[in-house]
This record gives C-alpha cells, sequence and structure tokens, in this order.
C-alpha cells in the first residue's frame, strides 16, 4: 500500500529534498489571537498528510499557508524548496490543485467551464482541454455529458467530483483538500471516499487533507499531524498516534473520536 | 421612488424651452422668464417686439425662481428678463439696504446689468373690494376705509403674519376695523363675491380681480412698497445689439395695471397660451403682426422625450462608469469605502431643487447642470449595490479563485463581477427609475424633458398637459424596468438566476 516510488518523477524529485512543502518557523495572529504558534512542518513528497485537530485549533490555516492563502507573519513558507514570495505564489498555485470545503464551484459558470477555467486563461488549446477533461472525467467517475450543466444542476457528489477535476486540470504535483467529503450524505460519502482514494493511489501526488473526522484520516493518510492551539502536537502514523500518543491530549483525541472499526481503514503503515 | 414621484409631481415647465445651455453670447437676443404666467407674458412680449424689429429672438420660458432667473443673467444664458423693483431689492440685494432708484441703477451697473424704466404696472400688495359695493359705498382709496368701520376684512395668512402686511398696513392708515380674519387666498375671493367679506389682499395685477369685477384700492399714503415691473438687460448688449435696448425702452410705460390684468386673465382664466395672449397685445398696442408657431401635441410629446432621454441617459451613463469602480474600491477598502458611501448617501439627502440651484452658478441653466445633479443622484445605489454584490461573494468561492493563480483582476473580472452582476443590476435599475422621475425637475432650471408639460400644466391649472409629462414619465419609468429585466436574462448566466 505505499505509494513509495510509484512515479519515477517523484523519485527524481526527492533528491532536492524529502519534502514538497515546508513550513519553517511560521506564525500567525488576527489582532490578539495567536492562531498559529512558531510550526515547523514538512509535508512528504508522494504522501498523503492529513491535518487533524478539533475546529479552530489551527489547521486550515496551516494549510491555507501552503498556497498562500494565508501570509505568515514571519517564518516560510518552501514549495518545492522554493520561498513562497508574492512574485512567484501565482505561478507556484498553478501547480498545487486546491478543494475548498463544499467545492467552491462558481455558480455562474458550467461544470466544463469551471474545470477548463485556468487551462483557457493559460492558453490551452480547445483539443488539449477536450483530452484533459475526458481524462479527468475517467478517472474521477464523472460523465463528460454533464460538463455543459451548472453546478446547481449537479448532485452534491457530481460537484464534488467537478472541483477535484478543476484542482487537477493542469496537473499539479500537490493536491490540498479542506474536508472534501464533508456534508454529503453517507451513500455519496462512501462511494466518493473509495474513489478518493483510488486517486490518490494512481497519481501518486502529494495530497494534504484537513478533516476533524479521524475515520476519514486514518482511511486516506500515510501520516497523521494534530493540530491544538496553534501547534502541532503530535505527527506521525495513525499506529504511532494510537499508541504511542506525546501527552494526555492526544490520547483524549484519538480515543474520543475513535470509532469501534477504525483499525480496518489504517491506511500508510508499514 | 420618493424623489422620482415626488419630481414628477412638482415640476413644471414650458413646451418650447431649448435644452442646450447654448450661450446667450452668440448672435441674436435670448430673453428669459420667471415661472409664473406673468413673468412668461412680459418676456413674449418683450420677444415679439424685438423680433419685430428684425433681430434673431429666442425666448428661454419659465427658468425657475428669481434666484435662478437672476443668476442666468449674470452668467449670459440669457440676455434679460422682467423683474420687480420690490424684488431687487428685498430678495436679490437683501442686504444693501438701497433707499432710491439712482442707488439700484448703480448698484446693477456694477454687474454689468441694465434696467428699463417701469413698464407700467405696479405689482404690489393692494387692497381689492368687490366693484358694485366699493361704489355703493363711495371707497376709491384705502384712506376711505377708513369711514366705514363696521366692513370685515378676510386676508390671507401670510399677509395677517406679515410684519408689513395687515399689522402694518392698519397702522399706517389707523383703520378701525375690528373683524379681520385670515382665510386661504381662494376662499377670500369666493367671500367677496358671496358678501361674506368686503375686502380682501390681492396682488395688484392677479388675474382674479378681472374675474371677480373687483375694483384695487389707490394706496394714496404709499404704504405698500413698490413692485415696478422693469426689464433687467445686460449692458453688453448696447454694444453686441444696440437695436434691442432701444426696442426694449419702447416696453416703458406700455403696460398698465388693467392691460396686466386682462393678460393674466386670458391666460390663467381663458386657458390661451402666453404666445398667443402677447400676439394680440402687441397687435392692439403696437400694431405687429408677428406669427406665433403653436408646438403640436406629438411635437411637444417627441421635444421632451428627447429632452428626458438626452438627461437621463447621459447622467445614468456617467453615473454607471463612475459607480461600478468606486463599488469595487468600497468593497476592498473598509474605510475608503464608509466613506465613498458617506459621500454618495449625502449627495443623495440634498433635496434636488436645492442640488440644481447650486449648480447653475458653475454650469448656468439648461442641461449641464440637470445632467450633473442627476449623475450625483444616480451614484449611490449603483455603488452600493456593487459593493454589497461584492462582499456577498461566498468567502470559499473567492478563495477557490484565489487558489487557482488567478491574477486579482482577472478575479475580479470573471469571477466576482459576473456574481455580483444581478445585484449591481438591480442597483442601475434602481438609479435609472430616480433618475427618470427626478429628472422631471430639469425643466425647473430650462433643461426641457417631461417636467415641461408638467410645470406648465401646474403653473395654467390644465390637467391636460400635466398628463402630457406625466404619463410619458411614468411609461419611460416603466420601460427602463422591463428593458433591465430583458438585460438580466441575457447577461446573468443560467447559474446565477433565481
Amino acid at each position: 500500500m505505499s505509494s513509495r516510488g510509484l512515479l519515477k518523477a517523484t523519485v527524481t524529485q526527492q533528491d532536492t529534498g524529502r519534502h514538497l512543502f515546508e513550513l519553517i518557523g511560521v506564525t500567525k495572529r488576527y489582532g490578539e489571537t495567536e492562531v498559529i504558534k512558531p510550526v515547523n512542518l514538512g509535508f512528504p513528497r508522494g504522501e498523503t498528510t492529513a491535518l487533524i485537530g478539533t475546529s479552530g485549533s489551527g489547521k486550515s490555516t496551516l494549510m491555507r499557508m501552503l498556497i498562500g492563502l494565508v501570509r505568515p507573519d514571519s517564518g516560510r513558507v518552501l514549495f518545492d524548496a522554493i520561498p513562497l514570495t508574492p512574485d512567484n505564489v501565482l505561478e507556484i498555485r498553478h501547480r498545487i490543485g486546491y478543494v475548498v470545503q463544499e467545492g467552491g464551484l462558481f455558480p455562474h459558470m458550467t461544470a466544463g467551464e469551471n474545470v477548463s477555467l485556468m487551462a483557457r486563461q493559460l492558453g490551452w488549446s480547445g483539443d488539449r482541454i477536450l483530452e484533459r477533461t475526458r481524462q479527468l472525467g475517467n478517472l474521477t467517475h464523472m460523465p463528460t455529458d454533464l460538463m455543459s450543466r451548472y453546478p446547481s444542476e449537479l448532485s452534491g457528489g457530481q460537484r464534488r467530483r467537478v472541483s477535484l477535476m478543476r484542482a487537477m486540470m493542469l496537473e499539479p504535483d500537490a493536491l490540498l483538500l479542506d474536508e472534501p467529503l464533508g456534508a454529503l450524505d453517507p451513500m455519496v460519502r462512501f462511494e466518493l471516499q473509495g474513489d478518493l482514494k483510488e486517486i490518490f493511489l494512481a497519481l501518486g501526488k502529494t495530497v494534504v487533507l484537513v478533516t476533524h473526522d479521524l475515520a476519514e484520516a486514518f482511511y486516506f493518510a500515510h501520516r497523521l499531524v494534530l493540530v491544538s492551539g496553534g501547534e502541532v502536537v503530535q505527527q506521525g502514523t495513525a499506529e504511532e498516534l494510537l499508541h504511542r500518543p506525546a501527552n494526555d491530549f492526544v490520547e483524549r483525541f484519538m480515543r474520543a473520536q475513535r470509532p469501534p472499526v477504525v483499525g480496518l481503514f489504517v491506511a500508510g503503515s508499514s | 421612488m420618493t424623489q422620482g414621484t415626488l419630481g414628477i409631481g412638482i415640476l413644471l415647465l414650458v413646451a418650447a424651452c431649448e435644452p442646450r445651455a447654448a450661450s446667450a453670447q452668440d448672435e441674436g437676443f435670448t430673453v428669459g422668464s420667471k415661472a409664473f404666467t406673468e413673468s412668461v407674458i412680459i418676456a413674449e412680449i418683450a420677444a415679439g417686439l424685438v423680433k419685430g424689429a428684425g433681430v434673431d429672438t429666442r425666448h428661454r420660458k419659465a427658468l425657475g425662481g428669481s434666484r435662478v432667473v437672476w443668476n442666468a443673467l449674470l452668467a449670459g444664458q440669457i440676455d434679460a428678463y422682467p423683474e420687480y423693483t420690490g424684488t431687487l431689492l428685498t430678495e436679490i440685494f437683501p442686504e444693501l439696504s438701497i433707499q432710491n432708484e439712482t442707488a439700484l441703477r448703480s448698484t446693477l451697473a456694477a454687474r454689468g446689468i441694465g434696467m428699463t424704466g417701469p413698464i407700467g404696472f405696479n405689482n404690489t400688495y393692494a387692497v381689492g373690494m368687490q366693484r358694485d359695493r366699493a361704489e355703493a359705498l363711495g371707497v376709491r382709496t384705502i384712506s376711505d376705509l377708513s369711514k366705514h368701520p363696521d366692513l370685515r376684512f378676510g386676508f390671507s395668512n401670510e399677509f395677517m403674519d406679515r410684519e408689513d402686511g395687515w399689522p402694518g398696513l392698519r397702522a399706517h392708515y389707523r383703520l378701525p376695523q375690528t373683524r379681520v380674519t385670515g382665510m386661504e387666498h381662494d376662499l377670500a375671493y369666493r367671500g367677496l363675491s358671496t358678501g361674506a367679506i368686503d375686502a380682501t389682499d390681492v396682488y395688484a395685477t392677479d388675474a382674479e380681480i378681472e374675474r371677480y369685477d373687483l375694483v384695487v384700492l389707490e394706496d394714496d399714503r404709499r404704504y405698500f412698497p413698490d413692485y415696478r415691473a422693469v426689464l433687467l438687460y445686460r449692458m453688453d448688449l448696447t454694444e453686441r445689439c444696440p437695436r434691442v435696448v432701444k426696442t426694449l425702452g419702447r416696453l416703458e410705460g406700455a403696460i398698465e395695471g388693467a392691460s396686466m390684468r386682462r393678460l393674466n386673465a386670458e391666460v390663467k382664466i381663458g386657458g390661451m397660451s402666453e404666445p398667443r395672449a402677447a400676439q394680440e397685445f402687441l397687435a392692439d398696442r403696437f400694431g405687429l403682426d408677428h406669427e406665433i408657431r403653436a408646438p403640436s401635441t406629438w411635437g411637444v410629446l417627441v421635444q421632451t422625450t428627447r429632452d428626458h432621454l438626452i438627461l437621463v441617459v447621459i447622467s445614468l451613463g456617467a453615473a454607471i462608469l463612475v459607480a461600478i469602480p468606486l463599488g469595487i474600491v468600497a468593497a476592498r477598502r473598509k474605510r475608503i469605502g464608509q466613506l465613498i458611501l458617506g459621500v454618495t448617501g449625502i449627495l443623495q439627502t440634498i433635496p434636488s431643487l436645492a442640488l440644481l440651484v447650486f449648480m447653475i452658478p458653475i454650469l448656468g441653466i439648461g442641461a449641464p447642470p440637470a445632467i450633473v445633479a442627476l449623475f450625483l443622484y444616480s451614484l449611490l445605489p449603483i455603488v452600493r449595490n456593487t459593493a454589497t454584490g461584492l462582499r456577498e461573494i461566498p468567502p470559499p468561492l473567492r478563495e477557490s479563485a484565489e487558489a487557482l493563480g488567478l491574477t486579482p483582476f482577472t478575479r475580479l473580472r470573471i469571477i466576482e463581477l459576473p456574481m455580483a452582476l444581478p445585484t449591481i443590476l438591480a442597483g442601475i435599475k434602481t438609479s435609472a427609475v430616480i433618475n427618470v422621475g427626478t429628472a422631471t425637475l430639469g425643466a425647473l432650471i430650462g433643461a426641457g424633458g417631461y417636467g415641461q408639460p408638467i410645470l406648465t400644466g401646474i403653473r395654467l391649472d390644465d390637467i391636460g398637459l400635466i398628463m402630457l409629462g406625466a404619463v410619458p414619465a411614468a411609461l419611460l419609468a416603466l420601460a427602463i424596468q422591463a428593458l433591465f429585466e430583458v438585460a438580466e436574462r441575457y447577461l446573468v448566466p443560467r447559474g446565477l438566476r433565481r
């Protein structure tokens, strides 16, 4: 089940550093509130990392920093060993796919227009866009004849698939997902989570997802990062967090959320 | 909407005034008038006389109140207009306490304005009585009233209250009457004819004096101030067109009080048009035979529609171009946004008439000041809706657009503005409807449009004429509403329609 070595490209990239994303001593405060205390964190290439924690813990803020939506007050954000700056952030964003909670499709554009938006901006040819859309449709199990519909005319599950297609259009090096299965009904959720996992495995990309659902994190991620109060409390595999909790809080967090069948879905165990 | 409705309601004007603020300095002679019948008639007579002398002449009718027309004269947008000496002293130069005609003339001359000798009548306050009653009592002058202490007086409320009204009159003439009541002016006229009262206050040239067959009692101890009619003109006419000044001089002493009363009655009671009344007077008094062209209803409609559309389209178009960028800034910068909304909001609260009058010293009369005023009024709804529409875009969508790596300008162009479009269109629609209504007020300062027939209709109490402006104005507002609904269908993408 390990993703290591799945893509040759990943192997060569690994020579420049084990981590695709790196947060080095980043902090953030909004007014009086310290949202992120100094955090150092790396995201290994080709692996799926889940940022977990209670709401308000700072996990979403950390993910937003990776793509430059939140600029740290101090510290640095590296992507592929390059520090994020206002000058290069647009280019770097083209190499990262980001799916916000509930998908974030633009309601005034059809599914197809949403998916091809950035490719059209970058001047891709119509044929290339069509071909890529077809590939992505296959990958995400999204029928391409629904591409002329507006988001309001699609089901919740279909919208998530379209969001995913949009995020992957430019063949990004990494995917960031904020609560990818949030607010879906159980059947759709079950179907989509299987498909998502398949996609992650097939691509072998670096994936970062934010979730408050531990089962989801176990199911998708090689590594978990537990965030609380703007700090990383513990990181490691699911087993490490379960069996060797760094402190009381980790133990309570894991136990409180752990559903009885969680063990069956543990991913990334070596 | 309030302003719109108000606009249609209050405004009026005359059908033949040109909407463009062409300067009177070019060729020919332009006479102006205030927005009441007597002023329009005198100006019409002056225009006819000058035209008879072979000078290209036009009349910008019923431009507004004294200040408006005076400023238009100073600015050179008109060359002359009829004025009253009392108005000059009390309204135009209230701070100067001018004592006599010589002082008045030099005050005017210092401003480049000349004044003809009195035209004849003196439109001051006066006391009127039923003719037969006055003759029966042998009352000819105000002094004569003191011989009849039992007479009942009914004065207008304003006259009762003013220091220079009844209190001053009573003291000046030592009038003994005690049965004195305040009442509506119209009721006072009726009271005279039924014998409920014996005397009331009138303006010396009121049309009603003819209608009710009243006599104006002579102010034998000269209590009431003079409101002698004169023509004011720009002194540069003397060089530019000396013939005009000479011709205007022919009006001196030409219109007596009785003539003026008859002319007023012909128009206000007899329903004659001012040009027609003026034409008859000119033929009668000066043997002048000039033809007048009465605009057809259709012609008035076409002309006022054109003028109105010019006002609305230009002011609204400019407002859209300015307000949308302002709204974008307001949505992005909280502080500046508050400032922008504050200023455009304050503009909205300035009464339309005041705003129009403020514009006159800067832009003169006619369409330009009206367009600027309408432009200022149209800003707020568009600015506010643009800012609201942009702010209401859900943060996850804004974040998605940013995360895709779109530049800020592209995000605005293809994501944010299209999503805010329904709200922005609603703002433009609001502005357009307000604009169509308020534009009727433009007629007050000579901008033309549907306000013209409305104002004239109000002045002449002619419902048909009021309808000729009010109905098209309402239809235009509806048409614009419909136009925006169609536009929404084409402009707003299916995914955003509710």
